[in-house]
């Protein structure tokens, strides 16, 4: 079966971040430091919903087209949406407000890398230093309730992924190639931390029904499926107090994790990947995408 | 195809067949007619013949049994012929094939001196044509569309054993008879040098023709493999070099292209012998238009071990974002470098600017420096001050006393920061508490 494009409508710049924000609402950020949202009609047509103008790179006294206005990442929480900058900028919007709901100015000292909401009031964003910051909405305070920090190198941190029911579990990805895995409530810095990709990770994705499986994508050309079932099914160490989720358990550092390359290594970046049920789609800089079916768990 | 050397004319008719298919049409016109004669639809005879001159001996069986006359002696001899025409195959030499192809033709002739086909001019001139009459076929050019189409019908009734050696002097003829030089076409150009194995010859002409040299430059990269892979012959010499530079100037179109440049660099991983120093000066020259696609250089850069690319690249993404007043960015990015005068560069602006603020713009990159504070001694300085104002904002007392003593004693400050460690020490040479023993104060 083929896929067929439904619909289209073009965007100013690059686009940085994209998410579905209900069945009827498709959101993305670009480079040019806006946020469209756009609504669907007969799964066909595109029309522009709101857009926001100017979010990032304000007070920049370079040229028009400076890389600093670039939103870097975008995500939703039911209504909210947060886009991280280039410019270090954190902006939270609402789906029926015209203008930002709250505006962390200097949310980071460098550039924003990813985001994501880890409950409905704390926004998680990850920086090209290797620091995490957390921030609490529902507080008047313009800093980070929480740093995290990945190692005292700087190694950026590439991308976010949440566990899909348990906020407090983070993975994080990294220049490096490594993985690594946070909680959230306890600690400075992460539980675990694997020797992943050659290159630095591209995307990662929790899969939303069974979460003991992850997916990612690097900028190496590879996608991998990495099936965390199996460290659950070893012998549980005694003072490991995640038992919960296998990626936060040391176990997952001493056993090798089973990994499976979902295709041969492509000779151009795999930029972006997503899982539903038996489907994983992932696409990269050969400007084409991929769906793979049936891919067993 | 190393097995079937001898035989050149199979692939040509083959390669004739695939681009003059009229013959096919006519055939489909005469067979969707259904009439008691076949042969007065007016495609007839034309589509016959077309089936003859490209040895498409079946197909013109078929037609001609279609005609009335079929059992007719005349019919039968002719179709026996066509039967029995030899055609090259791999499991036959080249002189055997000859010889009984020879033979087959001089049946042809002595039937045709007979007169056996007189009464119906059309079969006699199919007749003449299987004979190699150079009369007959001289008559079928007009017949044909292109002259390489009339040269390949003329080798299969004179010499099916042709050497791609010898296609040059019959393209040649064919040239002449249908023009001359003058009325080539670029397409012309490019076949006539292919007939003379003339590479240099049709790549130039190819180059001067097409918009772009992705068909030159993938052309000559499976001919040079096929070549490398013929063990026996060099046919084409220093096809290696022509391909590189093919493939090179291609890669070198594709790196200006916003999207394609990284398909110009896996296309320069190919070209062994200029391939990295090309690609090492246009990496250098791709729009870093953010830094997501910094990152992508860097990576590819890092990834061949181009290494001042990697250095340049940080510079420049460093340079952007203090133009963009982001200098926790530009930090970052100058440490990724290595580049100490950026550094110090940097650490001065963010010294100024707590001297005229009082507080200190990116903490979170001062506390967490790690390896990268012995970048350059001016951050250094920076971190350790900050480390000192971190103390004493905590009131750790001695711990700051004691910093700031190594701070001034190291001599590591820089001269326009003398006054404020100075005045940072006063409070504490003149507090109750003794913080600073003898010594130090002597110091």
């Amino acid at each position: 079966s083929n896929s067929v494009q439904l619909g289209s409508v073009p965007v100013q710049g690059d686009v940085a971040g994209l998410t579905w924000v209900n069945p009827d609402l498709i959101c993305c950020s670009t480079s040019r430091g806006t946020v469209n949202l756009y609504r669907i009609e007969q799964y066909r047509i595109l029309s522009l919903s709101q857009e926001w103008n100017n979010l990032h790179g304000e007070g920049s006294t370079a040229y028009i087209n400076s890389s600093c206005r670039g939103s870097t990442c975008l995500t939703a929480n039911g209504e909210t949406l947060a886009s991280g900058g280039q410019d270090g900028r954190l902006n939270i919007l609402n789906v029926r407000q015209r203008d930002p709901v709250k505006v962390y100015e200097k949310a980071d000292s460098c550039s924003i890398t990813d985001v994501l909401f880890s409950r409905a009031s704390d926004v998680l964003i990850s920086n090209m230093r290797g620091q995490l910051k957390l921030f609490d909405l529902r507080s008047n305070f313009q800093e980070a309730s929480s740093t995290y920090l990945l190692s005292s190198d700087q190694i950026a941190v590439t991308c976010l992924a949440r566990h899909p029911t348990q906020g407090h579990i983070v993975l994080s990805g990294g220049e490096n190639g490594y993985l690594a895995g946070w909680d959230l409530r306890q600690g400075k810095h992460p539980v675990t931390l694997l020797s992943a990709h050659q290159s630095p990770l591209s995307e990662i994705r929790f899969h939303p029904d069974q979460p003991d499986h992850i997916f990612t994508c690097s900028q190496g050309g590879e996608v991998w499926h990495w099936n965390g079932s199996t460290i659950k099914n070893s012998t549980i160490n005694a003072d490991n107090l995640n038992t919960t989720s296998p990626w936060l358990s040391s176990e997952a550092v001493r056993h090798k994790v089973e990994t499976n390359s979902l295709v041969s290594q492509q000779p151009l970046p795999i930029n972006s990947i997503d899982v539903l049920g038996h489907n994983v789609l992932f696409g990269g800089d050969n400007e084409a995408f991929y769906i793979l079916h049936n891919v067993v768990m | 195809d190393p097995k079937s050397e001898g035989y050149l004319l199979p692939q040509l008719l083959h390669w004739i067949s695939l681009h003059f298919k009229d013959c096919e049409d006519g055939a489909r016109s005469v067979l969707s007619q259904s009439s008691d004669s076949p042969e007065d639809h007016v495609l007839y005879w034309d589509t016959l013949l077309d089936f003859v001159l490209q040895g498409r001996m079946d197909q013109a069986r078929n037609l001609l049994k279609l005609h009335t006359d079929f059992n007719t002696d005349m019919f039968a001899s002719m179709d026996q012929l066509l039967r029995k025409m030899p055609l090259p195959s791999n499991t036959v030499s080249c002189g055997d094939f000859l010889i009984k192809w020879k033979n087959w033709q001089m049946e042809v002739v002595s039937r045709v001196q007979a007169g056996e086909f007189a009464v119906y001019p059309q079969l006699n001139n199919i007749a003449e044509i299987l004979a190699g009459s150079e009369e007959a076929l001289d008559g079928m050019a007009n017949k044909c569309k292109t002259w390489y189409q009339w040269m390949v019908y003329r080798l299969l009734y004179t010499n099916p054993c042709v050497a791609t050696y010898d296609l040059g002097v019959y393209a040649q003829q064919a040239i002449d008879r249908f023009g001359g030089l003058d009325t080539l076409t670029s397409l012309d150009s490019v076949l006539l040098g292919l007939t003379e194995l003339d590479l240099p010859q049709v790549v130039k002409e190819l180059c001067m023709t097409l918009d772009g040299l992705w068909f030159p430059a993938h052309l000559l990269d499976i001919l040079c493999h096929a070549n490398s892979l013929n063990p026996n012959k060099n046919v084409i010499p220093n096809i290696a070099g022509l391909r590189e530079y093919l493939l090179l100037e291609y890669a070198t179109s594709l790196m200006s292209h916003n999207s394609l440049w990284q398909a110009g660099v896996i296309y320069f991983d190919q070209c062994p012998v200029q391939g990295r120093q090309r690609l090492e000066a246009l990496l250098e020259r791709v729009a870093l238009t953010s830094n997501y696609k910094a990152n992508k250089v860097i990576h590819i850069a890092k990834e061949r071990g181009l290494h001042s690319v990697v250095a340049s690249t940080c510079k420049v993404m460093g340079m952007k974002a203090l133009a963009g007043n982001d200098t926790g960015s530009a930090m970052t990015w100058a440490l990724r470098s290595g580049d100490a005068k950026f550094t110090t560069f940097l650490a001065d602006r963010l010294l100024a600017e707590y001297t005229q603020s009082g507080r200190f713009s990116s903490t979170d990159l001062l506390d967490n420096l790690g390896a990268s504070i012995i970048v350059s001694e001016r951050l250094t300085f920076l971190g350790k001050y900050r480390e000192f104002s971190r103390m004493r904002e905590e009131g750790d007392n001695t711990g700051a006393a004691d910093l700031l003593h190594s701070l001034l004693w190291s001599r590591l400050a820089p001269k326009y920061f003398w006054i404020t460690l100075l005045i940072d020490a006063v409070p504490y040479l003149t507090s109750d508490e003794v913080l600073f023993t003898s010594d130090q104060t002597y110091q």
